[in-house]
């Protein structure tokens, strides 16, 4: 048979499709924490966790890690404990209302024997001071909501959320700016329906909250055993009408 | 006389007579001596001095097949129809051989090889990129890959890193102006249409010291013109699945000019345009002119544009996608030959770099223009054993930027700009016999200014080469070069100029100013080159590049939307890189089967804090093998085999839940899976291999050709990986795979005139 060099080159291709290797890297368990302390809120939350591996299967809903110990400690070395819910995973705080804005909080959490910490600064209070809270605005106005200068909030930066009517874990739109106010007339495409009513929030955050929610990095933590963000969050909300 | 004669033969009857001249076909000048027998009888003649023919046949025949041949030129039958006649003339046109073009070339090559203390630059030539299989049409810089050194992202861009260097390292020349992002459809195609290219060169080692403007490589793109030997109007009709495409070049004699201009665009848009309401097209001129016997003037035009228009079917009014992106260049090369020793060359040149991109009508816009201005003189001259050279150039930049979108970032800057003056000077010479050496220096004053930024710089940058060539024997040397190169401007691109093998519509380019200073590198090559016989050329160079300087974009940027000056000091992280390797270079050039191997061993890594990891262009193996082959009824088979180690990638070493920290609420319902990264790049996708086989033979109609292409892209349909996601419909989730191109196919008709 005479020499094909076409052939061959075939051939040898047919050979080196046959030779290939995947790699893929092991699983690496970390403790998964998220923080976030809310002034606005009666009761504070945390959410211990962990990694999972990709091909294990995981039930729906929250599965969380059992007996973490959370503590926070404010400047006054005043102690606030945490206490698991009925939900694995999920701690609540036991007294309310003790979040205060302006303030530093020294957060402890206890985890099988790992020790996780980190400082939180609560930004200022965050008020839109008009129109009114609880004041309903029409978007059939240009219509201007103002807010403090919230000292805290990371870059300056402010986040506008819009929610359907009491339900603040509906669907949103959002927009960041650096300004304290916002024409909502202007901004309507942050209200996709009419004749419906919206809740408006506006939100400042320190830095660790502002960097997981806008680059969704979760490695705020300093520890290697343990990933997540601790961080804090201030807002304050109002409602807004949607006409044609 | 001959005339007379034939006159005679005719009226004493029972003979035909065909006659005619037979000249070249590019040039038109006649060709003496050329054999030209009668199909299937002994019957026959040769040209005279005038190309002029003629054949005495029987009365008897009504058709008769000439066949013409001559050393050098492709063979020619014509076939020929008496229709009741006694005489007829008929002229023939010869091409020159592949062989002959292939010689031409080699012979150019080996001039420069003694004439050069550098290896010689990697180059292609038009017919390489025509017959080499495409991915719908004939790519410079697809066909660029399969040169050692080169490596690529993905089948999707035809995007090039050059020893481990990033695509924005590379400084793209086209008839010395330089271009940005010269692509199309991001970067699936490049902008470079081969009917309009008369030859590239690709420098990596050893680039002259007048270049200092990127880390990397310089591409230097030549356009074509009409070649000096044609008299008269030629050019190219081309249709592909891709686009349709016309060549036109004419001289103009009485002006001592001859021009050509190639345009091409795609068609899609015009069968299906509400599914597809996409165009995209380029046009090159290129116009020659000889003004006097010693100044030519060259004159170059370049328009490439890309255009989408994407709406919503239930509502036209809303932009769903909206691109527009253009490239623009023209320039003028004046050049004065003194004497056959001295020339003088000035240029000048501008280019424009703009594009808009909207997504959804106001959710997030951008637009963007860079222009580049250009100005240069520069003079060699040989002088005792001495080829010195000196130049200057000028080079402006201003660049205008905004950005503004629905999450209420809204950037503008439009006062930013910088200039480069540089002098350089170079030469070459043999201080003794057999050993070939060249220097070269270019002081550079760099200024930049950024008013929204408030970030100004003036500093001179210096930077030299020095390349060492010993010839073994005439045939064989040893080469040695090394330099430090600078880079001015950095793209803005998350993930340090990687974006994962595809170029995003819109492209931000930041001249570095403030505390910045230009990037900087330094390239070592050691080298060994020449041919093994009069067909086998090869090369063999080792390289090693240090990256003292590297930015990238900072992941910590103070975004800080009222302080500009805060989000520019803090822009880029400052790294450091390295990368080294092989390349091999194995080129049969002349005979009827052709093609190169090319293996390149490369390691590239990149220094971000103290630790150093795989630049996203590391590659340790890659190696191709092209083949054109001549086979028995004209037909040319071209064979492109790819393998390569894969691409590095980040793995996912698990996965967690993911809770929004910036919300009034806190309710688990809204958390949803992400996944732990593993050490950056430090994974290999599987290895890249690819067969593509292509097929092409010319008709002839007349004195015009067609050439028809069938292309076959990964002929094996193998699934090469271009990334891994993961399926969270699926409980536990699914890996999947994304892939490259799979198989291919593609017709391209090559009408020639």
């Amino acid at each position: 048979m005479r020499y094909n060099p076409i052939l061959s080159v075939f051939l040898i291709s047919l050979l080196f499709v046959s030779c290939e290797s995947v790699t893929e890297g092991p699983f690496e368990h970390k403790y998964v924490i998220n923080l976030v302390l809310r002034p606005n809120m009666k009761y504070q939350k945390a959410y211990v966790d962990s990694t999972y591996r990709l091909d294990a299967t995981i039930p729906e809903g929250f599965k969380g890690i059992s007996d973490a110990e959370i503590i926070a400690i404010d400047d006054g070395q005043d102690t606030f404990n945490f206490s698991e819910s009925d939900t694995i995973g999920i701690y609540y705080s036991n007294d309310s209302m003790w979040v205060k804005y302006n303030s530093r909080y020294f957060i402890q959490v206890n985890i099988e024997g790992h020790q996780i910490e980190e400082e939180v600064n609560i930004p200022s209070s965050l008020f839109i001071y008009s129109p009114s809270n609880g004041d309903t605005i029409s978007l059939d106005n240009p219509e201007i909501v103002y807010w403090n200068n919230c000292e805290g909030s990371f870059d300056n930066m402010y986040t506008a959320r819009v929610f359907f009517e009491g339900e603040l874990d509906s669907f949103y739109t959002s927009l960041l700016t650096q300004d304290t106010s916002l024409n909502v007339f202007s901004a309507r495409y942050l209200f996709p329906n009419v004749d419906t009513f919206y809740t408006l929030a506006v939100m400042a955050m320190d830095e660790n909250c502002f960097k997981s929610d806008i680059y969704f990095d979760y490695d705020q933590l300093d520890e290697d055993f343990a990933i997540g963000v601790i961080g804090a969050t201030v807002f304050d909300t109002i409602k807004v009408w949607v006409t044609e | 006389m001959m005339y007379l004669l034939i006159c005679l033969i005719l009226s004493a009857g029972g003979y035909k007579v065909v006659t005619g001249n037979v000249f070249d076909a590019a040039s038109k000048e006649p060709l003496p001596m050329v054999n030209i027998v009668v199909e299937g009888t002994e019957m026959g003649t040769t040209t005279d001095n005038d190309g002029y023919y003629s054949i005495i046949l029987p009365d008897t025949l009504k058709k008769v097949k000439l066949v013409c041949s001559m050393m050098g030129y492709k063979k020619v039958k014509r076939e020929i129809f008496f229709f009741g006649k006694d005489y007829v003339k008929t002229d023939i046109a010869m091409s020159i051989t592949t062989l002959k073009s292939q010689g031409i070339l080699v012979s150019a090559k080996r001039k420069k090889f003694r004439e050069s203390a550098t290896i010689i630059p990697a180059s292609l030539s038009t017919d390489d990129m025509l017959i080499l299989p495409s991915f719908q049409e004939g790519d410079l810089m697809r066909t660029l890959e399969a040169l050692p050194g080169i490596t690529k992202a993905s089948d999707y861009s035809t995007d090039i890193a050059v020893r481990g260097g990033s695509p924005d390292q590379n400084l793209v020349l086209l008839d010395d102006i330089p271009l940005l992002k010269p692509f199309h459809l991001s970067s699936i195609f490049s902008a470079f249409n081969v009917n309009a290219i008369k030859n590239i060169e690709l420098h990596k080692s050893g680039i002259p010291a007048e270049y200092d403007a990127a880390l990397s490589s310089v591409l230097d793109v030549k356009t074509k013109g009409v070649d000096r030997d044609i008299k008269e109007l030629t050019g190219v009709f081309s249709l592909g699945f891709l686009s349709a495409g016309a060549t036109i070049g004419s001289p103009v004699p009485y002006l001592n000019t001859n021009f050509l201009f190639t345009v091409r665009r795609t068609y899609i848009d015009k069968i299906i345009p509400d599914e597809m309401p996409y165009y995209f097209y380029d046009g090159y001129l290129h116009i020659e002119s000889d003004i006097t016997n010693s100044w030519t003037v060259v004159l170059s035009g370049f328009k490439s544009k890309d255009f989408l228009d994407m709406r919503d079917e239930d509502n036209e009014d809303v932009q769903i996608v909206g691109i527009d992106w253009d490239n623009n260049a023209m320039g003028v090369n004046i050049f004065h030959s003194g004497d056959n020793e001295s020339l003088l060359h000035f240029s000048g040149g501008f280019s424009k770099h703009s594009f808009h991109f909207g997504f959804m009508d106001t959710i997030f816009v951008t637009n963007g223009v860079i222009d580049i201005a250009t100005l240069g003189m520069d003079y060699s001259r040989a002088f005792r054993g001495h080829k010195l050279k000196f130049g200057l150039k000028e080079e402006y930049r201003p660049f205008k930027y905004d950005i503004s979108s629905n999450m209420g970032i809204n950037y503008e800057y439009k006062d930013i700009w910088s200039n480069r003056a540089m002098g350089f000077a170079e030469d070459e010479f043999s201080p003794m016999k057999d050993l070939l050496l060249s220097g070269g220096i270019a002081l550079t004053h760099y200024y930049s200014q950024s008013v929204e930024f408030d970030q100004n710089k003036s500093a001179f940058f210096r930077s030299y080469r020095l390349s060492a060539k010993y010839f073994l024997n005439e045939i064989k040397a040893l080469t040695i070069s090394l330099g430090n190169y600078h880079q001015y401007e950095v793209p803005l691109v998350p993930g340090e100029s990687e974006t994962g093998g595809m170029s995003l519509p819109f492209y931000y380019l930041i001249p570095l100013g403030g505390e910045y200073s230009p990037e900087e590198a330094h390239h070592f090559n050691l080298g060994y080159e020449g041919w093994l016989n009069e067909s086998f050329y090869f090369s063999l160079e080792g390289y090693y590049r240090i990256y003292n300087r590297l930015y990238k974009m900072s992941e910590d940027a103070e975004i800080d939307i009222e302080n500009a000056n805060d989000y520019y000091r803090t822009m880029f992280d400052e790294g450091e890189g390295d990368a080294y390797g092989i390349d091999f270079l194995l080129k049969k050039e002349i005979g009827k089967l052709r093609g190169w191997l090319s293996y390149t061993f490369l390691k590239s890594r990149v220094k971000s804090g103290d630790e150093y990891y795989p630049s996203v262009w590391d590659r340790t193996h890659n190696l191709y093998l092209i083949l054109f082959a001549m086979l028995p009824k004209e037909w040319e088979v071209g064979v492109q085999f790819a393998f390569s180690t894969g691409n590095p990638f980040t793995t996912s070493l698990g996965r967690y839940r993911y809770i929004e920290s910036g919300t009034p609420y806190d309710n688990d319902n809204t958390s949803w899976w992400m996944e732990l990264k593993g050490e950056k790049n430090a994974f290999r996708l599987p290895s890249y291999l690819r067969l593509d086989i292509s097929a092409t033979k010319p008709f002839y109609f007349g004195n015009n050709e067609l050439d028809l292409k069938l292309s076959l892209y990964n002929a094996l349909n193998r699934k090469n990986v271009w990334f891994y996601y993961y399926d969270y419909d699926e409980e536990p989730p699914v890996r999947e795979t994304f892939n490259m191109l799979p198989i291919v196919p593609s017709v391209e008709f090559i009408y020639r005139f």
